[in-house]
């Protein structure tokens, strides 16, 4: 792969996480009032996912050391981390009883999980039209 | 509509019989649409130069094959992409699989596609790989298969009888070739049969001109 | 429970028991077998040179053991259970369900040896040569004696919607099982398909994804939509909602079976359909999983003393993940990567444990306290349950999309001169940090698996089922859904 496709790849992926972060939260205040917060202020939740983020992000910086092994034993602790500040941290925020805190956490997994696997999805789509990786098809 | 669509719930909520009945009318539409047309379609189930009718003794090491789950691991099916053309060699037709029962096409790559290997190994190597697999392949996961080279190709079921169902299914044995298939197989061992039908996989396409 | 002096008669509720404790020993059993392929795949040698360890002979006794053992007792369990109370009458020829579950056990039991002595058709799904077709063949009829039977003799109208989605399990797989199974048997342990090749394929895919439509995504189904409503006690958030995309369903997911098949020698069209109708699929699985969740959601008080909850909802939000990724991995695009990789296998585990084990722990996890009149045995270990189980299925999923994109890609993968990129062996070598990953997943999963199994037997040890009797039904001819609803939710507090 050359220089320059690299660069637009990571330029493209940078801008899928950003996206992707900012549906998280626009869609977990959506969440807020089914699960008993009708108050819910923009930064408090843009803040929160923040703070559950940096756990992965630090963990992030792996990838500059290509090995998948490495990279396992990094990131999956980081994730570990990450979705027990979700699930610890959600009631919290919004000023829910645990036990509603612990289900809309369930559902922006959902929602997360599913977002992941679409970018999977959108990613494998565009290497088969060419953009990206040469491929024999 | 609306009208009529809640009436019409209302009676099956109501009816078993019609209930079971609607189950299985809507049910049955999707698989007669995409299976009939296969079946009477010539160019998936008739023989042409491509087909290659399997011996008794290629028979017998297709079902070691079947016996010992290798379609679990490797595929049969070489698709008509570049990567895999060249990896493999030409892709897989239709007529090549009209003897194929059951098919063995395989869901799942664990080990490589298999559709083309025949003759690119020497029987020398499948007989070392199949007894010892990282002998010749280090980095190779596929289990052993010691027992074979000690089993008796005989002891696959009544070669007999198997050629005698494949024929009336439609399979053009000769009586002559179903009478000899018992001695055909004396003094092989499974492996032998299962190497014998490894190296004739995918031949015969290579054969027909381009 | 309400007493119910003139009526003596009760709800058969014995073999509703017996049937959750084989599907209990099953899922232990089967996801070991699993653990062990796992293993095997990063080391080899441990199958010791043996043919009843090698990978080819036990792969199938895991999907078998799975699919049949757990998935079907459990099924098996929750309609009989759910069929009588929603009929409001006893089962249909008890001594015949009876035979339905112990039969069924020895059917599957004798199967798992059969495979381990190499007897298999190499159909996924239906691998069990001829005698065992035809006794599974036997016992289906009979499951579904017993319950249409106990339907026909219902004394409410309205038959509820859960018992359309177990009759759609019965009725659609004996047409899958029948058809798909037909063969000529040469001797008792093996046979050769009346289907060859290419025809052969179409008819394998149109019945192995259907396997999976209608007895491991339908037949859940069933379950949720009884269970979901007692759980919450409050009815189904939109039963028009449910009727819909029940028929869409039934509609639908016949035709998506050739999306197995993408970039193989049958015809194109026959791939295209099978790729659009898998697309359109996506609506009603989706309608379904909103249902659902939107059922539950007002029900989290319960969840601080009741650990079930906590599994339904997340098996809601796995199976609204599969039910996207499974017509995603559909689309050809995606599939020209993905076909023949690890994805596809996490994918099938992420509905398998996200989805139908969960589902099923939930279920379990409700169901058997109350059915022997007692408290779980311990709230504590369902509940270190529940982060083993996220934690292995998480693993499982993500180990699995890393490889099977990895190999997907590589595998295509040519440089400037057009040649491959990698080797076979290349990209092989490169799995094994993933396969290790999985690894430790499916452990934690099993582990948790035996926790559940350890903390039920102990809540079941020593009782015996508790009898209830079907409660005095006024009006039964103009009884209608949302009466029946209703009437759970009354039961449920009580």
């Amino acid at each position: 792969m050359e220089n320059t496709t690299r660069i637009v790849i990571s330029f493209l992926y940078l801008n899928a996480l950003v996206i992707g972060y900012a549906a998280t939260v626009f869609i977990a205040e959506w969440m807020a009032q089914t699960y008993g917060n009708d108050k819910i202020k923009n930064r408090s939740l843009f803040a929160f996912f923040t703070v559950v983020l940096i756990p992965l992000i630090i963990a992030s910086f792996a990838h500059l050391y290509p090995n998948i092994l490495f990279n396992v034993l990094v990131l999956i602790p980081g994730l570990i981390w990450s979705i027990t500040l979700l699930y610890k941290g959600l009631p919290i925020v919004l000023q829910i009883p645990p036990e509603r805190g612990m289900l809309m956490s369930s559902a922006l997994l959902a929602w997360l999980l599913v977002a992941v696997v679409s970018l999977l999805g959108i990613s494998v789509g565009l290497w088969t039209y060419g953009i990206g990786p040469r491929l024999g098809i | 509509m609306k009208i009529h669509g809640v009436t019409l719930h209302r009676k099956l909520e109501n009816h078993l019989g019609l209930l079971i009945f609607g189950i299985l009318f809507v049910s049955a539409i999707g698989g007669l649409v995409q299976i009939l047309p296969s079946i009477f379609q010539e160019s998936l189930g008739e023989a042409t130069q491509n087909s290659h009718l399997y011996s008794a003794i290629e028979l017998t090491g297709r079902d070691i094959y079947i016996k010992e789950g290798c379609h679990v691991c490797h595929t049969q099916q070489v698709r008509p992409l570049l990567a895999e053309v060249h990896r493999y060699g030409p892709f897989s037709h239709a007529d090549e699989f009209v003897y194929d029962r059951p098919f063995l096409w395989g869901s799942k790559r664990t080990g490589p596609d298999l559709h083309r290997i025949g003759g690119k190994y020497s029987d020398a190597w499948h007989r070392v790989h199949m007894t010892d697999p990282r002998s010749v392949v280090p980095e190779s996961i596929m289990p052993a298969y010691p027992w074979l080279s000690t089993s008796k190709a005989a002891d696959i079921g009544d070669i007999q009888k198997k050629l005698h169902v494949l024929k009336k299914l439609g399979h053009p044995y000769t009586d002559e070739q179903i009478r000899n298939s018992p001695q055909a197989l004396q003094g092989l061992s499974q492996l032998d049969a299962l190497i014998r039908y490894l190296q004739i996989l995918g031949t015969r396409l290579s054969e027909s001109p381009p | 429970m309400t007493a119910n002096i003139s009526n003596q008669e009760t709800y058969h509720d014995e073999v509703v028991k017996h049937l959750i404790q084989f599907s209990i020993i099953w899922a232990v059993l089967a996801m070991f077998i699993g653990v062990y392929l796992a293993a095997e795949l990063i080391w080899p040698r441990l199958d010791f040179g043996q043919f009843w360890l090698s990978f080819g002979r036990i792969r199938p006794l895991h999907t078998n053991g799975i699919i049949f053992g757990f998935g079907v007792s459990a099924l098996m369990a929750t309609a009989f259970y759910s069929v009588q109370r929603t009929s409001n009458i006893p089962l249909f020829m008890p001594r015949l369900a009876s035979f339905c579950c112990f039969g069924w056990q020895f059917v599957v039991f004798t199967g798992a040896l059969s495979l381990l002595a190499g007897w298999t058709s190499a159909k996924e799904y239906a691998e069990l040569e001829w005698p065992f077709d035809l006794a599974i063949t036997i016992i289906w009829i009979c499951f579904g004696i017993v319950f249409f039977g106990t339907i026909a003799n219902r004394r409410i109208k309205p038959i509820y919607v859960s018992n359309w989605f177990y009759g759609g399990l019965i009725i659609v797989i004996s047409v899958l099982h029948i058809v798909n199974n037909l063969a000529i048997p040469i001797s008792i342990d093996k046979s050769y398909s009346v289907y060859a090749g290419a025809q052969d394929a179409i008819v394998q895919w149109w019945y192995g994804h259907n396997a999976v439509g209608f007895l491991l995504t339908g037949g859940f189904l069933g379950m949720v939509y009884y269970f979901l409503p007692k759980l919450a006690n409050r009815p189904i958030w939109s039963y028009r909602l449910s009727v819909v995309s029940f028929w869409a369903f039934t509609y639908i997911y016949i035709w998506a079976g050739p999306h197995h098949l993408h970039y193989s020698a049958i015809p194109d069209w026959v791939q295209s359909l099978g790729m659009v109708m898998s697309i359109i699929l996506l609506a009603p699985s989706w309608a379904t999983m909103i249902n659902g969740i939107m059922t539950v959601s007002t029900a989290w008080k319960k969840l601080s003393i009741d650990p079930a909850l906590k599994f339904i909802v997340l098996s809601l939000a796995f199976y609204g993940l599969a039910t996207f990724e499974g017509p995603m991995l559909a689309i050809r695009s995606v599939n020209i990567v993905s076909h023949f990789t690890e994805w596809t296998i996490g994918h099938v585990h992420s509905g398998a444990l996200g989805w139908n084990a969960m589902v099923t722990y939930g279920t379990f996890y409700f169901l058997v306290p109350r059915m022997v009149g007692t408290d779980l045995y311990s709230i504590k270990l369902a509940n270190i349950h529940f982060w083993l189980a996220l934690a292995g299925t998480m693993l499982y999923i993500l180990s699995m999309w890393g490889a099977g994109i990895s190999q997907g890609l590589l595998w295509l993968s040519i440089d400037d001169l057009g040649e491959l990129s990698y080797s076979f062996t290349d990209v092989l070598t490169n799995m094994v940090p993933y396969y290790s990953l999985r690894l430790i997943g499916g452990l934690l999963f099993l582990f948790g698996t035996i926790l559940m199994a350890y903390n039920l037997f102990k809540t079941m040890h020593g009782r015996t089922v508790v009898l209830v009797s079907p409660p005095e039904v006024l009006n039964t001819n103009r009884e209608t859904t949302s009466n029946i609803a209703s009437r759970l939710q009354i039961e449920a507090r009580t």
